[in-house]
């Protein structure tokens, strides 16, 4: 009888999603130190950690998350660009931000509608949610080193925040490109979105490595 | 053959391109951070040579201040002290010349007792411009001389209290001069300021220091006088720096205040303190 893990979801299924609880656990342990920029950053994981939840207890029980998957991608693009519009203040992205925004959920909006419909994988969404935040996460590197003074404590969280985002975005780029080719193979599936989940194990650990260091 | 292969091999592919696409993420990440420390560090550099240089400045500053104090002190004990003993000479010939007039007998009395008054003050300003004892007879001597006059003048007890078994002697002129300076400023500030009673300046050696307390009974204050200090706490502070000193100021309003003071007994020795 094999159990669940031997299953060859169990790393991307089980282990990744519960490895977002230690993030969420320190966002929440320390909301109230918080300033205004992590503040809406845990609103983003809180968000994200709820969305995975729901997903998970869907596929428990072997009902389509797809379309969650849908809906939590334009979440995404909505909370973090609204958590990098307060970091990239100052600077001429920000000017642009609004415009943005309002683009790149079109386009998903667009696509739900009229290509990849509710309940298949949004590759397309997922790939230009990547595009926008390598882009937006290179605009705050730079941002950071125009700057005269070094960054202060949130800053330097930030930075740990920001390369998280860049890895799991730009390693998970191809991923959602292909994303459409290989769902008939199981072999590329699986070792896919086992790479996929490796890259979020990494990001996950690198927010909650820059939650806990931030010190008020 | 090789592109056929890449052709034939999705995993190895996508396995590219994952890679690729994290090699740049994380070049970006190492660029940023070797970017950002180079950065700080030349920051660093700017301000520790902008640093050195406004120490440089402080130091000539003091230094020509010093050497003037020593010129115009000179001038006065050299010349206009001179002038007056011989003022005091030719009254004293007038008294000779002109015997038995009783009238100007009192008159030229008068004359010299006023010409010895002049002739003291502008000795003792001679002295607090650049006090001579220090060089004839080391700090010791001349800060005890100084608190004594001091403590006539105002009527502020000042007690001086040496546990270096007479280090402090043998100190160079430049660290004397500038130690002395620390002194008067203080001692100046709690006669203006304190309203306090006593001073207590005791000296013992702590290791490779030698450490300078200053303590007064006065009114003290809430205050932190290195955020909100005046030129004179400014002086004091550039000259324990040239000095290489550690410091201290310890104050509440009601209890007095203290400033400690720890020379490293290596600046005694120092030839110059202006280079």
């Amino acid at each position: 009888m094999s159990s669940l893990s031997d299953s060859p979801f169990f790393f991307m299924t089980v282990v990744v999603p519960l490895s977002e609880t230690l993030p969420v656990a320190i966002a929440i342990y320390k909301y109230k130190q918080f300033p205004r920029e992590l503040k809406r950053f845990a609103w983003y994981l809180f968000l994200n950690c709820t969305a995975n939840c729901v997903g998970s207890i869907l596929s428990y029980h072997w009902i389509n998350n797809l379309w969650l998957i849908q809906i939590y991608a334009v979440v995404e693009i909505i909370t973090l660009s609204l958590f990098f519009k307060m970091l990239l203040k100052g600077t001429r992205v920000h000017k642009y931000m609004n415009a943005i925004m309002v683009t790149f959920v079109t386009a998903a909006v667009v696509n739900v509608l009229f290509f990849q419909h509710l309940f298949t994988y949004p590759g397309f969404t997922k790939s230009i949610e990547s595009i926008l935040f390598i882009f937006l996460t290179i605009s705050y590197f730079k941002k950071v080193l125009d700057h005269v003074d070094p960054p202060n404590k949130t800053g330097n969280s930030v930075l740990f925040i920001n390369s998280g985002l860049l890895i799991y975005f730009s390693g998970s780029f191809t991923l959602f490109v292909i994303s459409k080719l290989i769902i008939i193979n199981f072999t590329l599936n699986r070792f896919v979105w086992n790479t996929h989940a490796s890259l979020l194990l990494i990001m996950y650990m690198l927010f909650a490595f820059a939650l806990w260091r931030y010190k008020k | 053959m090789e592109i056929q292969k890449i052709n034939g091999n999705p995993l190895f592919i996508i396995l590219l391109g994952v890679s690729g696409s994290l090699f740049l993420a994380l070049s970006v990440i190492f660029f940023y951070v070797k970017y950002h420390r180079r950065f700080l560090l030349q920051k660093a550099a700017i301000q520790k040579a902008e640093l050195t240089h406004r120490q440089y400045i402080v130091n000539a500053i003091i230094q020509s201040q010093e050497n003037e104090r020593m010129r115009i002190s000179k001038d006065l004990h050299d010349h206009i002290g001179s002038s007056l003993s011989s003022l005091r000479f030719m009254v004293s010939r007038i008294q000779k010349t002109v015997p038995g007039a009783q009238g100007l007998h009192q008159i030229t009395e008068e004359y010299k007792s006023n010409i010895d008054r002049i002739i003291e003050d502008v000795r003792n300003i001679s002295h607090s411009l650049s006090p001579a004892g220090l060089a004839l007879f080391g700090f010791q001597d001349t800060l005890e001389e100084f608190c004594e006059k001091m403590s006539k003048s105002t009527g502020v007890e000042i007690h001086l209290k040496d546990n270096t078994g007479g280090i402090l002697q043998q100190m160079n002129f430049d660290v004397a001069l500038s130690l002395f300076r620390i002194m008067q400023e203080l001692t100046s500030n709690t006669i203006k300021h304190a309203a306090a009673s006593m001073v207590s300046i005791t000296t013992t050696t702590e290791n490779e220091f030698i450490a300078i307390r200053y303590a007064d009974n006065g009114k003290g204050t809430d205050v932190n006088i290195f955020n909100q200090r005046g030129i004179g706490m400014y002086n004091i502070e550039s000259r324990l720096t040239m000095m290489n000193a550690r410091f201290e100021a310890k104050s509440s309003a009601g209890a007095g205040f203290v400033f400690n003071i720890w020379l490293p007994q290596t600046t005694l020795d120092q030839t110059s303190l202006y280079e």
